[in-house]
């Protein structure tokens, strides 16, 4: 009965909304303002204005529905795959435990004389896998087992500060490279006390994020970015920095003093009005399409894509999933 | 306007490409801040917000072409004609719609003359949308008010007037008659208490057959956002109907499922499009495949 009810409730409701309609008034939606309310250039007020009108009048619901119909079906390309900054420390993390569980008898032979405690345990090492696997026949041999279980962790607890403080050093070495032309600096030695191996996977996580980083820059797409009849169009991404197209990208002209490398997307909504979106909380807005706002985000937080209604209001979305909308052309900023 | 404002707007549409006089843009820039602040002055704000949400490039090339720059007509005749027969074919794929197109064309270059002055309807374009958009909604407005006016001026099938309908033989059955009634009566009241957004989705897809995703692009939402807002919406109503019931007629539960029941018993004749005669072969046809309207698939 309940489904049944459902299919009654939409019949009926179908057979209100056909019959309960107001006749074509004067208060009609014209074509101007129909085309306005589609592209989005009608102010709130206005916006309900049409809305509220349109819900009760057949004519106007007629129109929409024939201009929806008429509308030139547009093929978004997708976006390039960009690799969230929170990945690279944790896929370094990843490949160092990884290395640490390939490679237990290098990383055992390594860390036991240096981590050497008067136990009762045979002279011969066990298997890594001999304490886990086999049941404690003889509580020597449960001692044993505890103190391998406490040489591992401790060795895993030093192995994961070195591997912090490579992040860290990458992280720095990022920085640097950033908002500094300067080359990247060397990652540093691990810590002596560690055994080669253990040192061995903390470099890998020391080099790996800067590297990655690099290696995705070179190999970033370069992302262009049209106004809403194609002439002019702007291109980020190249180590030109932000470029413009007056010829629909026919020839490209470089805006040198902004970074394009830093700028990852961002919107045209006509030759003049732009916004654009990078790392670190980067935006910009030109509304003459020459000069250029900085409008960043207050936290810093890397961006990576923007919607924009007009010069004053856009929605900027961060790699965290925020939303930061802006109503005053990026004076003033709030979180969704 | 102040003056440096408006050479401002002026440098960004570019309108000194199509030689179009500081004084001509600035008055079509007027024009269309009248419309959208109508009867008040704009504050500053409000002027440079409007201002910069302007397609000024179009609105610079509608000025060209509405004051016969030569060079402009021909952009124009070069990048827009072709996508205006496309949204009349997309209409009309019979063609039927061309003709619209072609008196729009002929409208907007404007064969009338007024004191000697040829009368565009470029003048009425304001820059709130793009172009092609506006160009779009012309032609859609001349389609939709002529297939209205053909509709109205054609008879309506003798046994299918409303006279006719109204003289029906009634059915025997008093209480279901009196449960329609009832049932219909709640259900105005319903849909007139929904809020204008959800009643304008709701009449998009049920009135005018539109897909989820036609309904997502034009309501600026997402598909499967769409679809949440009906259901909650059929919710609303479905609680609202009952409640009516209940609290205006006192209705029992059982008595409330008979007015259901008696709107089943009448579901032929729910369908007003049906009744009238009005539904075009078009439209039978695409409500008789019941194609599925989560999909893009009917778009042209």
């Amino acid at each position: 009965m309940n489904r049944n009810t459902d299919r009654i409730v939409e019949q009926a409701i179908a057979h209100e909304l056909k019959t309960s309609q107001r006749p074509p008034s004067v208060d009609c939606i014209d074509a101007e303002t129909l085309a306005a309310w589609i592209d989005q250039g009608l102010d709130d007020q206005a916006t309900l204005a049409v809305e509220a009108h349109a819900s009760n009048c057949a004519r106007c619901q007629a129109m929409i529905a024939a201009a929806v119909r008429t509308a030139p079906v547009t093929v978004h390309e997708p976006r390039p795959f960009r690799v969230p900054a929170w990945w690279y420390p944790l896929a370094a993390g990843a490949a160092a435990v990884i290395i640490w569980l390939v490679v237990p008898d290098q990383r055992d032979h390594q860390l036991t004389p240096s981590d050497a405690r008067p136990t009762a345990a045979a002279p011969t090492a066990p298997s890594p896998s001999a304490p886990s696997a086999e049941p404690p026949a003889a509580p020597a041999a449960a001692g044993r087992a505890q103190l391998e279980v406490g040489d591992r962790v401790a060795a895993r607890a030093r192995e994961d500060r070195a591997e912090r403080k490579a992040i860290d050093q990458a992280k720095k070495e990022e920085a640097a490279e950033t908002f500094s032309e300067a080359a990247a600096p060397q990652a540093p030695d691990a810590p002596a006390q560690i055994g080669a191996v253990a040192a061995a996977a903390p470099a890998v996580a020391a080099e790996s994020p800067a590297t990655l980083r690099r290696s995705a820059r070179q190999a970033t797409d370069v992302v262009e970015v049209s106004s809403p009849q194609g002439a002019v169009r702007w291109r980020l991404g190249t180590a030109a920095g932000l470029e413009r197209s007056d010829d629909a990208g026919a020839s490209w002209r470089a805006i040198r003093q902004i970074a394009g490398e830093s700028l990852v997307a961002g919107v045209a909504l006509s030759p003049a009005v732009a916004w654009f979106v990078g790392r670190d909380g980067v935006v910009l807005l030109t509304t003459d399409g020459v000069t250029f706002t900085r409008v960043d985000l207050p936290d810093g937080v890397d961006a990576v894509s923007v919607t924009a209604t007009d010069g004053r209001n856009a929605v900027v979305t961060t790699v965290d999933g925020r939303r930061f909308r802006t109503g005053d052309a990026g004076r003033t900023w709030q979180v969704n | 306007m102040e003056r440096a404002h408006a050479e401002r707007l002026y440098t960004r549409a570019e309108a000194a490409r199509w030689k179009v006089p500081l004084e001509v843009f600035i008055n079509a820039v007027e024009r269309g801040a009248e419309k959208a602040f109508p009867g008040r002055t704009p504050s500053q704000t409000e002027l440079d917000r409007y201002c910069d949400g302007l397609h000024l490039a179009d609105l610079a090339l509608a000025c060209a072409c509405a004051i016969g720059r030569n060079d402009a007509w021909d952009h124009f005749v070069r990048e827009f004609r072709p996508s205006m027969y496309r949204a009349a074919d997309a209409l009309d794929p019979s063609g039927g719609a061309r003709e619209v197109a072609e008196s729009l064309y002929a409208e907007l270059f404007g064969l009338r003359e007024r004191d000697g002055i040829r009368q565009s309807v470029f003048r009425y374009f304001h820059g709130r949308s793009s172009l092609s958009t506006w160009l779009r909604s012309l032609i859609v407005q001349r389609y939709v008010d002529r297939h209205r006016d053909t509709r109205r001026l054609a008879p309506l099938p003798e046994d299918a007037s409303p006279a006719a309908l109204a003289a029906a033989p009634p059915s025997s059955d008093v209480h279901r008659e009196r449960y329609l009634l009832v049932m219909r009566t709640a259900l105005t009241a319903a849909v007139a208490a929904l809020a204008p957004r959800d009643r304008l989705r709701l009449a998009c897809y049920y009135a005018q057959d539109m897909t989820l995703a036609q309904i997502a692009r034009v309501m600026r939402e997402h598909e499967a956002t769409v679809s949440r807002h009906l259901s909650r919406t059929r919710k609303e109503i479905r609680g609202d109907v009952e409640r009516r019931l209940k609290v205006q007629h006192g209705f029992s539960q059982a008595e409330i499922d008979e007015c259901f029941a008696s709107v089943v018993d009448d579901a032929g004749n729910l369908d007003m499009a049906d009744w009238l005669g009005t539904r075009t072969a078009a439209e039978s046809e695409r409500k008789e495949l019941a194609f599925d309207r989560s999909t893009d698939k009917d778009l042209p």
